[in-house]
């Protein structure tokens, strides 16, 4: 049997319980461990030798970094990187107050990943491309591309840049609402920035977190003032990563239109498309046909999705469109 | 690398287990301890096979890591039957024709266990849809499977 599974590479696991050891742990091991909390993106990208750190340190016993908290008076919403999904749906405080955080991440991976995946995780979650995500023997019959330090892209020939696709779900409707992340930096300090900021859309490396430094906390605010949807295209409607993905928030308003919209667009390019559609939208109603059909076109033009991931490239362009449809038709509903 | 003694909680019996940092659960429970009912299928997350209950919840042996199972209660699909008597998801399984080659039905019914005990109450067929989504069968179509998990959770929690 254990020649049949395929082994994982030879690390050391660092197990700290607090931050302080944790900050500890990671200055000793500068640059030669990855930090690891769910496991389960992680493991099968070791499995295939696409990373071999010499250590790992688990998050998953810090329980400090696990918490979901509101603040009323201020309203501010906050989430422990180490929260798992599970969590975030079960949680009362986000039904009530980002119900849609919740759906979204009902809608990730199958019971089995969400009972253990952390929402840090998906926000650090890699990028994907069929010519990387493969076993090491199978990857072996390519040229190096660039995201392992090659010079060329084996998805599309000639290409200047990885394509690799971002596809993770939980950043789409975090940036939509316009959420902040907490990093733990180098230099042992807390800085907040823009989720939005946080990626750099490429497809090489897709977040600016430098070695050593980690995520620590997910914060929204004026979260009640506002709602979101999201919608994703995937193969199977379980287990697959999405093959498109949008989201939409808007201020809450009982007047039927569109107040400070944000579309974000995820797996069409190698990072979150963020679309400023305000100019089209602001003020618009949500049955404003003409409108809708503008956005649409908008959308289909900033979807970049090349054919390096589930479905065609044509199809995931107008699935994008398709599915800011269907959110409107939600909205038209309510 | 450094070998580690670690201690499992299988099924109520406890092992002082010799491990690697880089050895998975499923690898231990299979190699180590004998405990061949989850399988090993893709090894990557996806097929469900080597579904196990760790402290309540369903996860995948082949993504866990031995070292954080230590001090979990972990329960296979060997500690579900009392006193030789099959557990009412086993008897559906049989009853309902839902195996037929049998590789992915130890992860189907620990799905289904740690769904059904969550949920406390008879499933609809959505729900048991919802229990297996992330668990994968080549050979029945599913629909015996639905069938065999809404009938246990019926004789398990209905009137």
């Amino acid at each position: 049997m254990g020649e049949i599974m395929r082994k994982l590479p030879v690390f050391e696991i660092i197990k700290p319980k607090t931050e302080e050891e944790l900050l500890l742990f990671r200055h000793k091991y500068h640059e030669r461990f990855m930090f690891a909390s769910g496991f389960t993106g992680l493991i099968p990208e070791l499995k295939k030798r696409i990373y071999q750190p010499d250590y790992l340190i688990s998050l998953s016993g810090i329980s400090e970094y696990s918490f979901i908290d509101f603040e009323k008076d201020k309203d501010i919403l906050k989430i422990g990187s180490n929260t798992t999904l599970k969590v975030i749906i079960d949680s009362q405080i986000i039904q009530d107050y980002f119900p849609s955080l919740a759906e979204t991440s009902k809608t990730i991976a199958m019971p089995q990943i969400r009972n253990v995946a952390t929402i840090g995780g998906n926000i650090c979650l890699d990028t994907r491309c069929y010519y990387f995500n493969q076993s090491y023997d199978w990857r072996k019959s390519f040229d190096k591309c660039y995201k392992f330090g090659g010079a060329k892209c084996n998805a599309i020939e000639g290409s200047k840049r990885c394509f690799a696709v971002f596809a993770a779900d939980l950043p789409i409707i975090l940036i939509s609402v316009g959420a902040k992340v907490k990093i733990m930096n180098e230099l042992d300090e807390e800085i907040v920035i823009p989720l939005e900021d946080f990626y750099t859309g490429r497809g090489k490396k897709p977040n600016i977190l430098k070695s050593g430094e980690f995520v620590k906390e997910i914060i929204v605010e004026n979260i009640s003032k506002k709602i979101a949807f999201y919608k994703k295209f995937r193969l199977r409607q379980a287990i697959d990563f999405p093959a498109c993905s949008i989201a939409l928030s808007i201020e809450k308003n009982n007047e039927g239109v569109f107040k400070n919209p944000k579309i974000v667009l995820g797996a069409v390019d190698s990072g979150p498309v963020v679309i400023d559609a305000k100019d089209l939208l602001e003020g618009k109603s949500f049955n404003d046909e003409k409108a809708i059909l503008e956005v649409v076109e908008l959308i289909e033009k900033k979807s970049k999705p090349v054919n390096n991931f589930a479905s065609t490239p044509f199809y995931r362009k107008k699935m994008a469109g398709i599915l800011f449809k269907k959110i409107v038709n939600i909205l038209n509903e309510k | 690398m450094e070998r580690r003694k670690i201690v499992l909680d299988v099924n109520n019996d406890i092992y002082e287990v010799e491990v690697y940092p880089n050895e998975t659960l499923l690898e231990v429970l299979r190699d180590k301890l004998g405990y061949t009912g989850a399988k090993c299928g893709c090894d990557d997350g996806t097929c469900g096979a080597c579904t196990v209950i760790i402290d309540g919840i369903a996860v995948k042996s082949c993504l866990t890591l031995a070292v954080e199972a230590e001090h979990k209660k972990i329960l296979t699909i060997e500690g579900i039957a009392v006193n030789g008597k099959l557990h009412p998801l086993q008897e559906a399984f049989v009853k309902n024709h839902a195996v037929q080659c049998g590789f992915c039905t130890p992860g189907m019914i620990m799905s289904s266990l740690a769904y059904l005990k969550e949920k406390s109450r008879p499933l609809t067929r959505e729900e048991a849809k919802e229990a297996i989504s992330g668990n994968l069968c080549r050979c029945t179509g599913y629909v015996k499977i639905v069938d065999a998990i809404v009938d246990a959770s019926e004789k398990m929690y209905g009137d």
